[in-house]
């Protein structure tokens, strides 16, 4: 009797199949590279996303910053300080070009001699820096003349000097008449040119102790509030001299 | 669906291409553009910040001016000048010199401006004050004549001769006439 063929236990290998193949998937270094770039390309897309968001927040952040700055600048407080720097420079200007004319005079007095008299004097400020006298003068020798010259000449204050239209006035002796000794007179100008730096004026400000001056601070801040009020009638308040 | 198909390839390639050209690339101009506002934002804020610290500290050193010293300013350099006020004062002055006041009068200086003008005056009188010029004639002895002009030169605002005629007029007296000018801030 013979067997079934398949009866035994030891699988047969059956002839017709195929051998199976492994599984191995070939990938594509092309189709890598597409899939890196693709994926990347999603997550800088993300990324540009998030990051443009967060620049925005950072730009608003900014512009409110920029806003409470410029809100808390105060116009009214920059124009205060604009015009007290203004006027202050104004006042500096005016007092850096005071001049006295009482100096000029006592100048004056100290250059003219003895025998000439001033008949006339024109004062003239011609800019912030320079003042011109034209002064007529009178005297009865030639000599007078060349004197006051020279006197005028070397003045310090006086710097400029021009002595001009010098006039002989011999009056004729009556006839008849008994005086002999008839008064040459002689006019003559006198142009002198003075820079206001040499007659500043002379501030007549009381020498005060210390103590005086702590007793008048104790007695300026008592009165602080009176001198605010005062503040507000500003412009025309030329009083007190 | 095969991932790994040519198509699949070429569309995924497409997508992205077509993302960088079409959302990234902008993306990166604007955000290029928004740095730069942020940038020119931190500058001026800086900008600001600093003329309010400077704005802050000259409103403190103001503050620091007296009271006292701020009035006296105000009247050395007023805003406007009152002819009546400083005739009145020339008047108080010649009075207190014993010389006779014969004429004081204000003289009419300023030109006036046109809307073209307006900002050009501004400039400069931002720079120098306003003068207001007062003719002023006098009769009295030389040395309360002299007395009178060192008076002027003592007030608390200024009152400077700019023109001075002196001349003989009789016996131990003399006339003086003369241009005086005050300023004014405005």
């Amino acid at each position: 009797m013979s067997e079934p063929l398949n009866a035994s236990f030891i699988p047969k290998r059956n002839p017709n199949r195929t051998n199976r193949q492994n599984a191995t998937q070939r990938v594509f270094l092309g189709t890598l590279i597409i899939q890196i770039l693709f994926f990347s390309t999603l997550l800088a897309t993300l990324g540009v996303f998030v990051y443009e968001k967060n620049l925005k927040k950072s730009l608003d952040s900014e512009i409110i910053t920029f806003n409470n700055e410029i809100r808390a600048f105060s116009e009214e407080e920059m124009k205060r300080v604009i015009d007290l720097d203004n006027r202050m420079d104004q006042v500096e200007n005016r007092l850096a070009h005071t001049a006295s004319i009482v100096s000029i005079f006592e100048a004056l007095e100290v250059a003219t001699v003895q025998s000439i008299q001033i008949r006339s004097l024109n004062l003239k400020r011609v800019d912030d820096s320079h003042f011109t006298i034209d002064s007529a003068m009178e005297t009865d020798t030639f000599d007078s003349v060349m004197f006051q010259r020279g006197v005028l000449e070397r003045d310090k204050n006086l710097s400029v000097t021009k002595v001009s239209d010098l006039k002989l006035t011999n009056p004729v002796k009556a006839e008849g008449s008994d005086v002999d000794d008839v008064d040459t007179v002689l006019n003559f100008k006198a142009s002198l040119a003075i820079n206001t730096k040499d007659v500043p004026h002379k501030a007549l400000v009381p020498v005060m102790s210390s103590e005086i001056v702590v007793e008048e601070e104790v007695v300026a801040t008592s009165t602080e509030a009176d001198s605010q009020d005062t503040l507000s009638e500003e412009g025309s308040n030329q009083e007190n001299i | 669906m095969n991932v790994n198909s040519l198509f699949f390839q070429i569309v995924m390639a497409g997508l992205a291409i077509g993302i960088v050209i079409l959302y990234i690339q902008p993306a990166f101009v604007r955000i290029g553009a928004t740095q730069d506002a942020i940038d020119q934002y931190q500058t001026e804020i800086e900008k600001v910040s600093e003329v309010n610290n400077k704005l802050t500290e000259l409103i403190n050193q103001v503050n620091t001016i007296s009271a006292a010293d701020q009035r006296d300013l105000l009247i050395y350099m007023p805003n406007e000048i009152d002819n009546i006020s400083v005739s009145r004062d020339i008047y108080n002055l010649a009075l207190a010199s014993n010389v006779t006041l014969v004429d004081v009068n204000g003289v009419e200086e300023r030109q006036k401006t046109t809307d073209n003008d307006l900002e050009s005056e501004k400039v400069v009188a931002e720079v120098l004050p306003v003068p207001h010029s007062f003719s002023v004639s006098i009769s009295g002895s030389y040395e309360n004549i002299k007395s009178f002009l060192s008076k002027l030169e003592q007030s608390n605002y200024p009152l400077e001769v700019h023109d001075l005629e002196i001349a003989a007029s009789a016996l131990e007296e003399l006339t003086a006439k003369m241009k005086i000018v005050t300023y004014s801030h405005l």
